[in-house]
């Protein structure tokens, strides 16, 4: 009975974890977000890449919902969201891969795009495909994870 | 046409990109997308076929990068073979599963992600690429067996998942040390490198150990099968279809393919080699004429060396030298039974 | 027995880190601690493979004026791929173990076994 009480509360006190963590999320998060789009940028030459871009930019995601909770973060990262980023990723890498395939190269041969460049301008974009990809993929994961399973089948 | 070979293996993922995608607006429409999609992948596969057939082994650079520095996919007689199954029964249990498999953009999605690992395991020549190809198989794998109604699949499931990654990693490690002894992924490479690091050499043989031990996990052989039982019987019926015919099979591939390809069945090739190596010195002996290594027909391991001196002393000044001797006792490492001396001046 | 703990002590690192994920996996009952076993056993992999990525006196793989040695990049590209199909795996495997204890209540895999059987 009282634990419905304070269930009830729950639900209708906007869900905040210490002033601290809020205050510095508040600050911190886009610098993150900027930090894990430069790494993501900057893979072709010098350290980072796709893989570690989407990594530092799904920590801002989780560090948004440690702060402000769970619940509202994937009201706000809503799972279409999610679902077209990832999709958009794939999809972008695989249009990178075959645009050659329909100017006389092999999949991925950057070359084989007209301008000055090609290579250097092809590997970003699918960098940045990739860390959509990876982004997504982990946000997504971790929202699976923590709306937990109430027993009715279901996958992703 | 041999763009093919590369379409055999995006055109699966494309599918499952564009199930994913419908799936967020039309509920049913996974079954249609799966089914065009398997229908192209089989013509990429049946295209393929007829190519080898005609052209024999097709060799298909990855972004325009030839072998030893890039990644390179193979369609010879074997992989088109094992290519054309994967496509014909990908179609069949999308049929099936109009009737009997579960619904919903997610299975279809998982399933397309599975048929175009499956496609890439088969087409590949470089041995990372191969690794990668497995954990994209093993995890679709994994998540379409436990996605059954019951918590026995998800049981079944997670058992199938440690026991694949486990074997996955064993893989991994031999792959690191093969690249650890020759420097190269590339598969026909790699062969060359090998056995020119030495198939005696604890690394080379460590690699042989590791990469064969971490795929036979996945094709369920006797000591490491306890995940197959719990995954086929507890899977929905159209993924234990699936699953059952093709993911241990090509597996089983990829174990010949490491074998004949990466690992040639030659012992007894290193010996003709280091024999000829032997014969160098020989010619430079006094009273040599030849050597010859002859091999009986019937049985490759029984050999005959005939040597043609010009006299007797010559041959036995060779024969009581260290340099003979050493021959039959790197001889004796090397073969399993000791080599037979029969003198017939 | 020193002088392989001196020089080749990475391949000690690594063989420790491996043996102990493995054991982990195999012997622990608690199904959460087996995925974590099998995350150390991939990671003591991923360290094998970068120490032996090392040349002695290399920069980083970034192309720089004046520098001659590069550390060899390829490794380092294998354990990415690797690293991320590791971090998938686990998550796969934590929404499974989620699934579990929503049904059967416990995570150890001893009590499972015996209430499957008793189905």
């Amino acid at each position: 009975m009282s634990e419905q009480n304070i269930q009830q509360e729950r639900a209708e006190r906007p869900y905040t974890e210490s002033s601290v963590i809020m205050t510095t999320v508040r600050i911190v998060a886009p610098f993150v977000f900027t930090y894990g789009l430069f790494v993501m940028f900057h893979g072709a030459s010098s350290s980072g890449g796709g893989f570690q871009g989407g990594a530092i930019v799904a920590a801002m995601v989780l560090m948004l919902a440690f702060a402000f909770g769970i619940e509202p973060t994937q009201r706000w990262f809503k799972n279409t969201a999610i679902v077209l980023l990832a999709t958009g990723g794939v999809l972008a890498f695989l249009f990178i891969g075959i645009g050659p395939l329909l100017l006389d190269g092999t999949f991925l041969e950057y070359s084989a795009y007209g301008f000055k460049k090609a290579p250097k301008y092809g590997i970003e974009g699918v960098e940045l495909g990739i860390g959509a990809i990876v982004a997504s993929v982990i946000s997504g994961l971790f929202f699976a994870i923590a709306r937990g399973f109430e027993y009715t089948e279901g996958q992703q | 046409m041999t763009d093919a070979i590369v379409l055999a293996v995006v055109v699966p993922i494309f599918g499952a990109m564009i199930s994913l995608i419908a799936g967020l607006r039309f509920e049913r429409s996974g079954w249609t997308v799966a089914a065009l999609t398997c229908l192209a992948q089989l013509g990429a596969a049946l295209v393929i076929l007829f190519t080898v057939v005609q052209d024999g082994k097709q060799r298909y650079e990855l972004a325009g990068f030839s072998p030893p520095a890039g990644i390179e996919l193979v369609a010879d007689g074997i992989s088109a073979l094992v290519m054309l199954l994967v496509a014909t029964v990908s179609l069949a249990v999308v049929v099936y599963a109009r009737q009997a498999g579960p619904r919903g953009n997610a299975f279809y999605t998982l399933y397309l992600l599975l048929a175009g690992g499956l496609a890439g395991v088969t087409l590949t020549g470089d041995i990372f690429n191969m690794y990668v190809f497995l954990e994209i198989t093993g995890l679709a794998a994994y998540a379409l067996v436990a996605s059954g109604d019951s918590t026995k699949s998800a049981v079944a499931g997670l058992k199938y998942l440690i026991l694949g990654t486990i074997g996955a990693s064993l893989f991994l490690l031999g792959v690191g040390y093969a690249y650890v002894a020759t420097g190269t992924l590339n598969m026909v490479d790699l062969s060359e490198q090998l056995a020119a690091a030495g198939y005696s050499s604890r690394l080379v043989l460590g690699a042989f150990g590791l990469l064969v031990t971490g795929l036979l996990v996945k094709v369920a052989l006797f000591p490491v099968h306890t995940w197959q039982p719990g995954a086929y019987s507890n899977a929905p019926d159209s993924v234990s279809v699936y699953i059952s015919a093709l993911v241990s099979t090509v597996a089983a591939y990829a174990v010949a393919r490491v074998l004949y390809t990466v690992f040639t069945p030659d012992y007894r090739n290193e010996f003709v080699e280091k024999f000829d190596d032997v014969g160098g010195v020989l010619a430079d002996m006094d009273g040599h004429i030849e050597t010859r290594l002859l091999a009986n027909v019937g049985d490759e391991n029984d050999m005959f060396i005939s040597s043609r001196w010009e006299a007797k002393e010559d041959a036995m000044e060779f024969f009581s030298g260290d340099a003979f001797r050493e021959t039959v006792d790197w001889g004796r490492d090397v073969l399993d039974d000791r080599p037979r001396h029969v003198f017939l001046a | 027995m020193i002088d392989l703990l001196t020089t080749k002590y990475n391949y000690v690192a690594a063989i420790l880190l491996m043996a102990g994920g493995l054991y982990m996996v195999i012997g622990d009952r608690n199904l959460v601690k087996k995925v974590i076993g099998m995350n150390l056993f991939q990671t003591g992999i991923f360290l094998f493979f970068i120490t032996t990525a090392f040349v002695d006196g290399g920069e980083p793989p970034v192309i720089a004026e004046g520098v001659e040695t590069y550390v060899s990049p390829l490794p380092h590209v294998l354990i990415l791929t690797a690293i991320v199909v590791g971090v998938s795996l686990t998550a796969v495997a934590l929404t499974l173990i989620i699934r579990i204890y929503s049904e059967y209540g416990t995570l150890r895999e001893d009590v499972i076994t015996e209430m499957e059987t008793d189905d």
